[in-house]
């Protein structure tokens, strides 16, 4: 549906599209959805598009995906597939999480987890988790692995690197975690690193 | 005429998150538009598709 709104003007494109499947079956809860818009006023075009996929118990997918543009300003625009605070998920079986995000921005990510990026930046995220057990009583197994990644400009040259590690059962926990930031004016470059790993325990271990 | 959509303006995209909130993909759902003296909106609907197999 392309709708024009007035005062503004305001021209917005929604778009609607269920995918290309097999035939579920008659009682089935299977469903699948994309939404786009493209939004246009005077000061800025944005474009976003989110991909959902559902299928009870078994699959759990979002992804969203959106750009923005201003005219006044050439360097405030974002490209992101998933952002930091509403990253692109997916869920197999209750068993499996993941979480992803690549974003770029022209005037840098405020929110990224180890500092502010400044100027044009880039920075992308994976998480991934295993959890086997019942989490309501406390006792289950705990896997968990992710790193983030940023790169920004502004200085010159920034970038920070931080993994994370989560291993154990539910009563005795095994963290790790490796932090290294960067850093470059062009003849200067300094490099910090942290490795930490911890172990806490209930009355085990 | 005299209605405009109720999206959040706080929203980092706020006609997505209309189209997915609010109104389900549907953007003729009365639930998503409330009245406001001088907004007028103008829209246009193509709906195109595929089909194979047999119906059931």
């Amino acid at each position: 549906m392309i709708v024009l709104e007035l005062p503004g003007p305001r021209i917005i494109l929604f778009v609607k599209g269920d995918i290309l499947k097999e035939k579920p079956p008659t009682k089935g809860t299977e469903s699948g959805a994309l939404f786009a818009v493209v939004d246009i006023n005077p000061q800025r075009v944005l474009i976003g598009l989110q991909f959902e996929y559902h299928i009870e118990r078994v699959l759990d997918i979002v992804i969203p995906v959106e750009a923005g543009f201003c005219y006044d300003r050439l360097d405030h625009f974002y490209l992101d597939a998933g952002t930091i605070e509403q990253p692109a998920i997916a869920k197999i079986l209750g068993l499996f999480d993941g979480t992803a995000y690549f974003m770029i921005h022209g005037d840098g990510i405020p929110a990224f987890p180890l500092g502010a990026l400044q100027g044009f930046s880039v920075a992308a995220g994976f998480s991934a988790s295993f959890v086997w057990g019942n989490t309501s009583v406390g006792l289950f197994l705990r896997i968990r692995a992710g790193f983030d990644v940023g790169i920004g400009f502004k200085p010159p040259f920034a970038g920070r690197v931080l993994s994370k590690e989560n291993f154990g059962f539910s009563l005795c926990p095994l963290k790790q975690g490796v932090k290294l930031i960067f850093r470059s004016n062009g003849n200067d470059t300094r490099i910090e690193g942290r490795i930490c790993s911890r172990v806490s325990s209930s009355f085990l271990c | 005429m005299h209605h405009r959509r109720n999206e959040n303006p706080g929203a980092r995209n706020p006609a997505l998150d209309w189209l997915v909130n609010s109104v389900q993909g549907d953007p003729t759902d009365v639930r998503g538009w409330e009245p406001k003296l001088d907004q007028w909106a103008f829209g246009v609907v193509i709906v195109a598709g595929t089909m194979e197999g047999a119906l059931y």
